[in-house]
Formats: C-alpha cells, sequence, structure tokens
C-alpha cells in the first residue's frame, strides 16, 4: 500500500483540498474529503513525470488531484500490473517513464547529444548543399536571374563609380568574353562590365543574372590580358554552376531548421543560436570557390591558356592589401572571400 | 516605467520553479526524437515543452497545466506543410496561381487565429479549471486584418491603438470556467507609452548611429588600430544603445498591457523592469553564441523565471473561492485542429 499527499481539486471549484491518496493493487481511495471516494486504477489517469514539477492524477469524474510526490507516483506506476491499468494509459505510462529514464541519466543524455550534434553537422555540412544543388537543378534559370537584376543598379548608386579603362582595352575584353560565353547555355544571359570601385580594389563579382563586373583594380594589377580571361572564367563557373541560388537555398533553409530544432522562434537567443551557422556559410563558400576554379581550370585546358596566369594573379591578389577585402553578400562571389585557402588554390594552377 | 508598488497583503506572487538543467534534458530529448523522426516529434516536444513551463508556474499554491493533445498539434502542422508544398509548387507553375492560394489562406487567417488561441486556451488549466477563449472571427477580422490596414493608411498613428485592441481582443475575450476577463482599454496610457518608448528608440538612434558614424568615419581618416577598435567599441555601444531602448519599450508595454487585464475582482501587476530584462536579454545572447546554442534551455527559463515572477495577482477574497465552472469537465476537451502555420500568440 502506497500513501502519496496531493491537492484535490473537483474541476468545479477553485477551492484546494488537501487529501491523502491511498493505492493498493487495484483501487485507489482518496482520504481527507467530507465524503470517502474510490476508483478502480484502470480510470485512473497519471500524468506523465516532468523533471521535479507537480503532475496530475486525473480521476473519471473530472476531478484531479496535484501532487508533488513524483517518486511515490512513480512506484505506484511500477507496481501496477498492466492488467490493472487500460492498455492505451499503460503504453503512454511505458513511453514516459521512457522519457523520465533517458532524461534523468547523464550518460544517455550525454550519447543522445552526441548523435544530435553528429546529425546536425552531418545535414548542414552534407545534406544541404547536395539538396540545395538538385533543387536548383530542377528551377529554371529565369530563378537565377531574378535573384540578380537591380543588384548592378543598386551597387551603380553605392561602391561603384564609371570605368577609367581605355575603350580598346575594354573592346578586346568584350570580344573574348562573348567567345568565351557562347558555348554556355543561352539560358544564362552574360554581360561584361567595367567599373572603378575604390573601396573594392582589385576584384571581380558575378551576380547571379550573368552580369560579371570586372573592377579597374583588377585591371591595373593584371600584367597580362590571359590574366584577366582566367578571373572572367573563374565568375562565369560561378554563374554557371548557379552558386547564388544555391547559396540562398541553403542559407534559408539552414536558418529555417534552427528554430524548428530549438523550439522558440521569436526571441534574441534564438537568433544568436543562429550565428554559429554562419561558421558553414563561410565553408560553403570555399566549396563554390573550389568548384569555380575548377570550371577555370578546365576552360583554360580546353583553350591553350597557360593556367599559371590564373595562379598569378592570385598570387599578387593576395599579397594586395587584405583590408580592401570587400564584404561577400549573399548573392555577390568576389575574389578575396576565400583568403585562408588562397595558397592551396594557387598550388592547383601551377601543378599543370 | 512603473514603479513597484508595495506589495499588499492581497497581493500573491506568480512562482517559477522550473530548473535549466531539467528543461535542458528534456530539450535535449526532444530536439534528438525529431530530427530521428524527421520532425513527426516536434508535435510531442512543443507539448512537454510547454507542460513543464506550465507545470513550473505556480500561483498561491497550484501550479497550470498543459493538456493538448500531439495528434492534433501534428495534424495542424501536417496541413501547414502541405500548403505549403502546393504554394510552392504553384510557383513554379504561374505566378498567378501562387497569388491567388495566397489571398485565399489570407482570408482564413483570422479563423485560424481565433482557432489557435481557442485550442491553446482551452488546453490551459489551473486548480484544474480550463481557461477557454471567447473572440470570433470578425473580432479577429478586425484587430488584425482592418485595424493594421487603417494603421498603414494613417501613417502609423493608429499603432498603439492596434497594438491596444489586439491585446484587448486575446486577453480581453478570454475565460477561465465561468469568469471571463475583461480589458479595461486605456487608448491615453497606451499612446503615452508609446511616445515615450518610440522617443527614446529615436534618441537611441540618433546618439548611437552620430557616435558610431563619427568614429567609423574618423578611422577611415587616420588607420590606426586604436581608431578602428574605436570604431568597432562604439558600435557595439550603439547597438547596445538601441536594444535597450527597445527592451524599454516592450518593458513599458507588456505593464500597462496586464495593468488593464482583470478577471472579476482579481487584477493584475506586471512589475519588470528595464536593466534587468536588458541585462538578461544581452547576456543570454552571449551565453548562447559561445557554448553553440547549447545555453538556450537555461536562457528560456531565465527569461521566464524573470518574466513570471514579476507578475503579482490581486485577489481580494483569495483565490480558493473564486473561480468556479458549470462545465463538466471531463467534456471540456476541445476538437480543434489548430495551430495551422504556428498561429497561435502567446503573452
Ligand atoms: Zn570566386
Amino acid at each position: 500500500m502506497i500513501e502519496i499527499r496531493g491537492d484535490y481539486y473537483d474541476g468545479h471549484q477553485s477551492l484546494r483540498h488537501p487529501v491523502v491518496l491511498r493505492f493498493d493493487e487495484s483501487r485507489v481511495q482518496i482520504l481527507g474529503l467530507e465524503t470517502e471516494i474510490s476508483f478502480a486504477l484502470s480510470e485512473v489517469n497519471f500524468a506523465d513525470r516532468l523533471g521535479d514539477l507537480p503532475r496530475s492524477i486525473d480521476f473519471p469524474d473530472g476531478a484531479s488531484c496535484e501532487t508533488h510526490d513524483n517518486d511515490a507516483v512513480d512506484q505506484v506506476v511500477a507496481q501496477l500490473t498492466s492488467s490493472a491499468l487500460g492498455s492505451a494509459s499503460s503504453k503512454k505510462l511505458f513511453f514516459g517513464r521512457v522519457l523520465h529514464l533517458v532524461e534523468s541519466r547523464w550518460h544517455y543524455l550525454a550519447l543522445l547529444l552526441l548523435i544530435t550534434a553528429a546529425v546536425v553537422f552531418g545535414f548542414v555540412r552534407y545534406v544541404v548543399p547536395v539538396a540545395a544543388k538538385d533543387l536548383a537543378a530542377a528551377l529554371p534559370v529565369s530563378t537565377d536571374r531574378k535573384l540578380g537584376d537591380g543588384l548592378l543598379e543598386s551597387l551603380d548608386g553605392t561602391v561603384m563609380q564609371p570605368t577609367k579603362i581605355t575603350q580598346a582595352k575594354r573592346n578586346r575584353l568584350h570580344q573574348r568574353f562573348a567567345k568565351m560565353t557562347a558555348q554556355v547555355d543561352p539560358a544564362f544571359k552574360f554581360r561584361l562590365e567595367f567599373r572603378a570601385s575604390p573601396s573594392m580594389g582589385a576584384n571581380a563579382i558575378a551576380l547571379p543574372n550573368g552580369t560579371i563586373i570586372v573592377t579597374d583594380g583588377l585591371m591595373q594589377l593584371s600584367r597580362h590580358e590571359d590574366e584577366v580571361i582566367a578571373v572572367l572564367a573563374h565568375e562565369i563557373g560561378h554563374v554557371v554552376h548557379r552558386h547564388g541560388l544555391r547559396h540562398a537555398i541553403q542559407s534559408s533553409v539552414v536558418s529555417l531548421a534552427v528554430p524548428l530544432l530549438t523550439g522558440d522562434i521569436f526571441s534574441v537567443a534564438t537568433l544568436a543560436a543562429g550565428l554559429p551557422t554562419a561558421l558553414l556559410e563561410a565553408k560553403y563558400s570555399r566549396d563554390f570557390e573550389t568548384e569555380a576554379d575548377q570550371y577555370a581550370l578546365n576552360f583554360m585546358r580546353s583553350h591553350q591558356l597557360n593556367p599559371r596566369h590564373f595562379a598569378n594573379i592570385l598570387q599578387r591578389l593576395s599579397a594586395g592589401p587584405e583590408d580592401e577585402k570587400p564584404e561577400p553578400t549573399a548573392r555577390v562571389f568576389s575574389y578575396l572571400e576565400s583568403h585562408p585557402e588562397t595558397q592551396i588554390r594557387i598550388v592547383r594552377f601551377l601543378r599543370e | 516605467m512603473a514603479t513597484p508598488l508595495p506589495s499588499t497583503p492581497d497581493e500573491i506572487r506568480l512562482q517559477f520553479n522550473g530548473d535549466g538543467l531539467d528543461y535542458f534534458k528534456i530539450w535535449i530529448a526532444n530536439t534528438f526524437l525529431t530530427l530521428m523522426t524527421l520532425g513527426v516529434y516536434s508535435a510531442w516536444a512543443k507539448v512537454r515543452k510547454l507542460r513543464y513551463l506550465y507545470r513550473a508556474t505556480e500561483l498561491a499554491n497550484a501550479s497550470f497545466d498543459y493538456h493538448a493533445d500531439p495528434i492534433k498539434i501534428l495534424k495542424g502542422r501536417i496541413v501547414a506543410v502541405i500548403l505549403l508544398g502546393v504554394y510552392s509548387a504553384l510557383g513554379m507553375v504561374s505566378e498567378f496561381a501562387q497569388i491567388g492560394m495566397a489571398l485565399l489562406v489570407m482570408v482564413f487567417v483570422p479563423m485560424l487565429i481565433v482557432r489557435g488561441r481557442r485550442f491553446h486556451l482551452r488546453n490551459t488549466s489551473y486548480r484544474h479549471i480550463r481557461f477557454d477563449f471567447h473572440g470570433t472571427t470578425a473580432g479577429a477580422a478586425a484587430a488584425y486584418v482592418g485595424l493594421p490596414i487603417l494603421a498603414s493608411m494613417t501613417l502609423g498613428l493608429l499603432y498603439p491603438y492596434v497594438v491596444m485592441q489586439r491585446a484587448k481582443f486575446l486577453l480581453g475575450q478570454s475565460s477561465i470556467g465561468d469568469n471571463r476577463f475583461a480589458f479595461a482599454a486605456r487608448t491615453g496610457a497606451f499612446y503615452r507609452t508609446y511616445f515615450l518608448g518610440l522617443f527614446a528608440l529615436a534618441a537611441a538612434f540618433v546618439i548611437g548611429g552620430s557616435m558610431a558614424g563619427g568614429s567609423i568615419y574618423w578611422a577611415e581618416q587616420e588607420e590606426t588600430d586604436a581608431l578602428a577598435i574605436l570604431a568597432i567599441a562604439c558600435t557595439a555601444f550603439a547597438l547596445a544603445l538601441i536594444y535597450l531602448a527597445w527592451t524599454y519599450l516592450q518593458v513599458s508595454v507588456t505593464n500597462l498591457t496586464l495593468s488593464c487585464l482583470r478577471c472579476g475582482e482579481i487584477t493584475l501587476r506586471s512589475t519588470l523592469r528595464t536593466l534587468p530584462m536588458f541585462w538578461i536579454g544581452i547576456s543570454n545572447a552571449m551565453m548562447v553564441i559561445f557554448s553553440f546554442s547549447l545555453y538556450l534551455p537555461w536562457a528560456s527559463i531565465r527569461l521566464a523565471r524573470y518574466r513570471i515572477e514579476s507578475i503579482y495577482v490581486r485577489a481580494p477574497q483569495g483565490l480558493d473561492a473564486m473561480i468556479s465552472s458549470t462545465q463538466d469537465p471531463s467534456s471540456a476537451v476541445s476538437e480543434e485542429i489548430s495551430e495551422l502555420i504556428g498561429m497561435e500568440v502567446g503573452l
């Protein structure tokens, strides 16, 4: 026989009745009310245990008892044979007890934590990029164009100024650029633009709509026209591999998944929880750089250009003033964003 | 900011018994099972989480409780996911169809708000007596569609009034047992609160913005490390200042809203203060970042404790005999499919 202290509420009044519940094998007796009541245990519902917070024991007449004595309730439930309980309620209780068991043992929790972290990491690192690639492949190229439209105009209003590169130089590059992009899917509407931009320094940017911007700084840094061509090939690689769209998909999936997992949506703390994922974004963009480099490398090989030109301009770019590093934004890909790996990138082109 | 009045003997403070470590354990199990079931368990996780927070909230030796059936929440979520899928599929076919569907769903938003709120309150109990919600779809349409349109037409001048009407709708239309809550609208007080709050916010933007802007300009002129650090420090200070003003606005609106609410002779008083809320927000965010999100459960508990324990309930005749319900308690279980698109609105 087990006795549990609790507060009885009849379900009609907020009046609190301190009572004692006396459990035997098949029945519960409620002591302390004006009249003595008893119920068969199969009709009684035991709420799940949650930490050490009070929980309720519900009776079939709509009354309920709130008790702090969680251990005693667990003991009652453990002693009950499943025949004394309804089958649905015993299944529910079993599940609740498993949960509480897991929640109260540190080594189980550590295991769960480890598996959870591994799954989240694997998901973000491997599943999301592949899924984003597949999804991008299923979307028409017009989606990329929508992402990039209007970006050039807003850049022109802020960080970009008219170019000072001579018409002759530009014309030669425009011609070579037209040839380069002639073999690519015409759905990408390629366009080459030259701009002066003191704040961005030596740089080239690919917008998802196929507009590629070369800064005067980059033109001045280059010592051979093929160096600029190599850079253009890299930027075309960003567009053809649809990095702008894939990046947008990846970041929206990650930023949606965080609140779903953590359970709250609108708090500063949840926003902060999104910050570690920013670290992953850096990894994503390095993957994109590698892909674009590979595109450039293939292009140069197939057009009998020396891959060294790419290595040379990369070398000079990385030697340049680092504080002119531009902010990489979601849809703009520029050169210097992957600095830590520049040496590795250079080596790939030198090996040829 | 309302200065806390001395507590009177018939005033009872809400107590929060939640524990960060316990909540962390529940959080880990929830996250794990949600992952392993590809999100299906999220409905159970939500109930378990709310149940923990409600049971941890104690008023006059009795706790609140939450009884929602996870299956019903799951059904709502499945419908929401299907709708979202149809919506994105339509986007590939035709933009007109997509806009049409968005408008169609918008028409149902007031109904969803009412149902979500009703589901939530009917599954909430105190001393084994259920809450309920009596708002109508028309009321929701006015508070969530009509008034905001009017507010935007008046360049936001109506905004404090809209916030008040929403609170009146969400809180004033609720009940516990047979006892209706009432929301005593105080339009003047809402306008005063918003005026002060927005003034603080504007001041923070001007002071913080000019400090940050000035220091960045200076750092750009003379490129030294010391000036760069100063610029970063000034920018951080400006952001903190803006967050402080924003917290002040939130705190004063919450305090005012709860002071308007009563249930028969029972009145409420919320004594949230700006600086503690500001500190909790900042330090929680820092800890969450540096713990790679593991601190989140403690952060939630800390915030919940402060918010809940700042509420005082004044019940001149005590709570023992105040609340009654003629409803048959066992039939109070609602049959609503709720929270489509996560539409529940919390306090
Ligand atoms: Zn690149």
